[in-house]
């Protein structure tokens, strides 16, 4: 099974290797194909990294665009692929950054949880019912889910995003984020235990 | 082992990621402590809702917004190729096209134009010609004479045609036939007059022949040329012996080279008739004074260069 995944994705990862070489030629139809093929994943840890799909499909079109610009300094010494998902990482946390400036100045929506200035969410009381989560609608689950996402720091929620929703190597979390996979460990280690802190207040008992 | 160190350990044991000795380890101590099990249990269900999460499908429009700015991108650079490349393959062959279409204008304005540009700076100078040679030239020939031969190559035969007409039957090659005695009509003169100087516009053309002819006047074939257009003097000399004055003046015209003398002897007049060159007409007159008493009918304004018809009348005074 892990052979044929692995020839699956050396094959992938060829195509890809044709198409970019042919996208540094001037063909923008080439592009187009590693648009069509990425988009779907790029958006996913973009969303997954924001929490907000308008700027999940944003920063994936300013990820795609720099990625165009830059194709020309790609030497393929990583995959096609993980050069992308950095591309994404990097801009969605740069977006984050941004909202969060912007929300300063709007002030608390009341739809989304915040940042309260000791760095907590700002939350309703732990729910008294312990069975909440298997009574609530699978998509509000994940609408929680995602928020006690957003409430981590950036370096565990990326780790998180990667590891556990996309489902990467340590190997290829090194490359995306060019940290040592000592430290990728370590650190997906440490989110699960701060998310798994969040779900518990959001949703009482696990 | 304390708890906390335990639950530090949880994640790579789930992961399974941890050594053998800690696996045990970690088992050991779950299977006494309800709070590292649970612990353990929150750390599952927290990475089964991580796993749960759904995957969000990308908009329909989201790969074309793409392909559009990047294209929008593209724009200026080719743009700026466009510029550059541009001459290649179109800016050339509407350079080549224009080109043509200019030299095709160009000649079809100069044949349009080719007759008024060959005799345009003519006119002007050439006019007045016209109309001097006719101011010189009181006595006409008749109207026939001058509108006939008009419409083929008027001044070329018309200024020696004009003095004989009366008196020279051997008048130039071309001059029309010596019409005796006929005396032009003097309305029909004026009349003439008229017409030519309303033609002395068309007359231009013919003008240029003229001068064309007049310019080599100057050259060795000058007496040939002139000859056929000599200007007219008349002189009237009253004297008393008809016949000895006639004879005189047939003499003097003999000593100046005169050509074609002619005399004509009617009733208490005798009339000669001859050419004479420019210069010798003012001898000529010298000399006929002392003949008799003279009038001088008629002088063209430059007699130096040209053959000069004389026509004179010695009447005896009683």
């Amino acid at each position: 099974m892990s052979n044929k995944g692995d020839e699956k994705n050396q094959s992938a990862v060829d195509e890809d290797y044709k198409l970019v070489s042919l996208c540094q030629k001037g063909n923008i139809e080439a592009f187009e194909a590693l648009v069509g093929k990425h988009q779907k994943k790029m958006l996913n840890i973009a969303f997954r990294m924001i929490g907000s799909y308008e700027e999940a499909c944003e920063v994936v079109q300013d990820a795609f665009l720099s990625a165009y610009r830059a194709i020309g300094k790609f030497r393929g010494e990583a995959r096609f692929a993980t050069w992308l998902y950095t591309i994404v990482i990097n801009l969605s946390k740069n977006r984050r950054k941004q909202m969060k400036v912007q929300f300063h100045r709007e002030g608390p929506s009341i739809d989304n949880p915040t940042d309260t200035e000791d760095g907590q969410i700002r939350r309703d009381p732990p729910d008294p019912e312990p069975s909440i989560l298997e009574q609530m609608e699978k998509k509000e689950v994940q609408a929680r889910v995602q928020k006690c996402l957003n409430t981590l720091e950036d370096e565990y929620r990326e780790v998180l995003v990667l590891r556990d929703i996309q489902g990467f190597s340590y190997e290829e979390i090194r490359d995306i984020l060019k940290i040592p996979e000592g430290t990728v460990k370590s650190r997906v280690f440490r989110a699960r235990d701060a998310l798994k802190d969040r779900l518990k207040k959001t949703f009482g008992d696990l | 082992m304390e708890c906390k160190d335990i639950r530090e350990k949880l994640s790579a044991y789930l992961e399974g990621v941890s050594s053998s000795a800690e696996k045990v380890l970690v088992e050991k101590h779950l299977h006494s402590c309800p709070q590292c099990s649970t612990a353990l249990a929150d750390r599952k269900r927290a990475g089964e809702l991580l796993k749960d999460l759904e995957e969000v499908e990308p908009p329909a429009w989201l790969t074309p917004k793409i392909m559009a700015r990047v294209r929008a991108e593209e724009e200026p650079k080719r743009n700026l190729l466009h510029k550059l490349f541009f001459p290649l393959h179109i800016k050339i062959p509407l350079e080549a096209l224009a080109t043509v279409f200019i030299a095709v204008v160009a000649v079809y304005v100069f044949r349009a134009v080719e007759p008024e540009m060959k005799y345009a700076p003519y006119p002007a100078p050439a006019a007045p010609i016209v109309t001097r040679e006719e101011a010189k030239k009181p006595p006409r020939e008749p109207v026939k004479e001058i509108l006939a031969p008009q419409s083929k190559a008027p001044l070329k035969e018309h200024p020696p045609a004009a003095p004989p007409a009366k008196l020279s039957p051997s008048a130039p090659l071309e001059g029309p036939p010596a019409s005796k005695k006929s005396e032009p009509l003097a309305g029909r003169q004026e009349e003439e007059r008229k017409v030519r100087e309303r033609e002395s516009i068309p007359l231009a053309t013919a003008a240029r022949d003229a001068r064309g002819r007049k310019k080599p006047a100057a050259t060795p074939m000058a007496s040939e040329v002139a000859s056929l257009k000599p200007r007219f003097i008349g002189f009237t000399v009253n004297v008393k012996d008809l016949k000895i004055a006639a004879s005189e003046v047939e003499k003097f015209l003999g000593q100046l080279a005169a050509r074609k003398i002619e005399k004509e002897s009617t009733e208490g007049k005798e009339v000669l008739t001859a050419d004479l060159k420019g210069q010798s007409v003012e001898e000529f007159s010298e000399k006929l004074k002392a003949v008799g008493e003279i009038k001088e009918k008629s002088l063209p304004l430059d007699i130096s260069e040209e053959n000069i018809s004389i026509r004179v009348e010695i009447v005896s005074t009683p």
